[in-house]
């Protein structure tokens, strides 16, 4: 990791063309490799933050920078290879006869070589277990495998930071693992990940930090376990900690930590105590509950 | 977020008008704008025009928005005409092969004039009338229910359309896209990536919004239809449809008489 931070927010405000107040005050910095999660209600400021990020929206007052270089002098198409966007839906950006030439179409953009673009087309649609539709035009696919097609066409970009809105909307809970799993991997090989989402299993699961936006401010910006376990703060504004850290502060009394963000801590920390009560516990830890249900919304 | 409707709501007596009333004066002054080149009819006509729209509390910055909107054309018209239409004396202007004539400056005014009076009887007709009203009367008329339900929905769906294009070309953008770079071709062939992106979020969601249709068994054979909103010609109805028989009797008098 580098001390210089790779996207930063300096008091930045921002309107709509109704005027009204789309973001207030928002100051942040996001480091290379963090995995950030941008939580709130509808309407929060959600995508229009993330939107100040690859210079989609330009900020009304204030500064945003990328690797040190404002926004303002730049488009998005000057960012894109450094920070990608994947849309909420993705029928929105897909057009391309073929898979491949939709993934095809990024690196294109970039003004690289036809073999380096056939190469890093390739690796996507392999990475993404995509290569048997590389011929197929990807509108007729699935909605899963377009979210699929979306994310290895911004990824094929290899832009540091990947912006994910709602990825996971639509999706069943297999393919929410699949795709998420896939993210997983990105921010394990030094991606940035900057993802917009109501799953806050999902969040627990995987980010490192979350930022919780409401009416364009920044209510709270914080290490996920320290963030999603301020059952106050979350519900003041319409959410909620996950399931299983909810179940595991309605135990409180009986002793269970009141951070538990998922069934496996849960059932590690249920364990520790219930062998002190009931030896018969481990049956728990040998079959662990999948009663999870998640990737709703 | 832009609007498509540019229906303006006030308590006014020509919002309050039947709607096929309000079509048979769209379709009555297209005609006789046409037909009669009269420069004084054609100024007649948009001083209506302008009084109707007043007289309906449309305020007058949208009167000025269409002026304005219409500007850059009427100017056109005129430039285009004078080089088109060299005939006639005395001549006003020679330079080179250009020629303006007295006669044909007022052949394009008058045609600039009579394009921005049609502009404003359609504007009177939509900037009054909700769309809904306007489907509403065309069906009246004798227009298939179905074909007046399509018209509805293709209007209501153009917001929604503009803010899918909007997203679509953000989508763009942020892959690289430059929509300002290169050649006239290049850019529009840039603009294909978004084109066929719309149309294809177009063709799903048509295919949605027809399949809601039947699950609320539009089509089903055998019905009647009723209508919830009925259509009846009031008493201030029958005085405009009388204004409108006499104004093409007056104006063919008027002619004639010259």
């Amino acid at each position: 990791m580098t001390e210089s931070p790779i996207i930063t927010a300096e008091g930045v405000w921002f309107a709509y063309t109704d005027g009204e107040w789309a973001l207030q005050d928002v100051s942040l910095r996001i480091e290379p490799g963090e995995y950030v999660a941008i939580i709130g209600p509808n309407g929060a400021g959600k995508t229009t933050l993330a939107k100040q990020f690859n210079g989609l929206l330009l900020p009304t007052r204030g500064r945003v920078r990328v690797l040190g270089r404002e926004t303002a002098n730049l488009g998005p198409e000057k960012l894109a290879h450094i920070v990608g966007y994947v849309f909420q839906n993705p029928d929105h950006q897909i057009f391309a006869p073929s898979t491949r030439e939709e993934i095809a179409f990024g690196p294109r953009n970039l003004g690289l070589s036809d073999t380096e673009v056939r190469a890093r087309a390739d690796e996507a649609l392999a990475r993404f277990g995509l290569s048997d539709m590389a011929d197929v035009p990807p509108a007729v696919l699935s909605f899963g495998l377009r979210r699929k097609v979306a994310l290895a066409a911004v990824y094929a970009m290899r832009p540091q930071v990947l912006i994910l809105d709602e990825p996971t909307g639509g999706l069943d809970r297999d393919s929410v693992r699949e795709v998420m799993g896939l993210v997983a991997k990105l921010h394990a090989e030094g991606h940035t990940i900057i993802l917009i989402t109501h799953d806050m299993e999902l969040v627990a699961e995987q980010a490192e930090r979350v930022i919780l936006l409401h009416g364009g401010r920044v209510l709270l910006d914080a290490g996920t376990r320290e963030a999603l376990t301020q059952g106050e703060r979350l519900e003041s504004v319409g959410l909620m900690p996950p399931q299983i850290t909810r179940l595991a502060q309605g135990l409180a009394l009986y002793g269970l930590p009141a951070d538990v963000l998922t069934v496996r801590e849960f059932v590690a920390a249920y364990v520790e105590r219930a062998v002190e009560l009931k030896p018969q516990a481990e049956v728990i830890s040998d079959s662990p509950p999948e009663h999870q249900r998640g990737g709703a919304g | 977020m832009l609007s498509f409707d540019l229906y303006v709501p006030r308590p006014s007596w020509l919002h309050r008008r039947d709607p096929r009333v309000k079509f048979l004066f769209v379709a009555e002054m297209t005609i006789l704008l046409l037909a009669v080149p009269s420069l004084p009819f054609i100024l007649g006509a948009l001083v209506l025009c302008h009084v109707l729209l007043l007289s309906a509390r449309i305020p007058w910055s949208r009167i000025v928005a269409i002026w304005r909107l219409m500007l850059p054309l009427t100017l056109l018209v005129v430039l285009l005409w004078l080089p088109l239409d060299p005939h006639g004396a005395p001549v006003l202007l020679q330079f080179w092969r250009l020629r303006v004539t007295r006669p044909a400056l007022l052949r394009g005014l008058l045609m600039a004039a009579r394009l921005d009076a049609l502009a404003f009887v359609f504007f009177v007709w939509l900037l009054t009338t909700e769309q809904r009203a306007i489907v509403r009367g065309f069906v009246r008329l004798g227009m298939p229910y179905e074909w007046g339900l399509t018209l509805s929905l293709a209007l209501r769906y153009l917001p929604t359309l503009h803010s899918i294009y909007l997203q679509i070309v953000d989508a763009q953008r942020a892959r690289g896209l430059n929509l300002n770079k290169g050649s006239l071709f290049t850019r529009a062939r840039n603009r294909l990536p978004i084109l066929v992106a719309l149309l294809v979020t177009a063709l799903r969601s048509s295919e949605n919004v027809g399949r809601a249709l039947e699950a609320r068994a539009l089509g089903t054979t055998g019905v009647r239809r009723t209508s919830l909103h009925e259509l009846r010609l009031r008493r201030a109805d029958f005085l405009c449809l009388a204004f409108l028989l006499l104004l093409p009797l007056a104006v063919l008098a008027l002619a004639v008489a010259r």
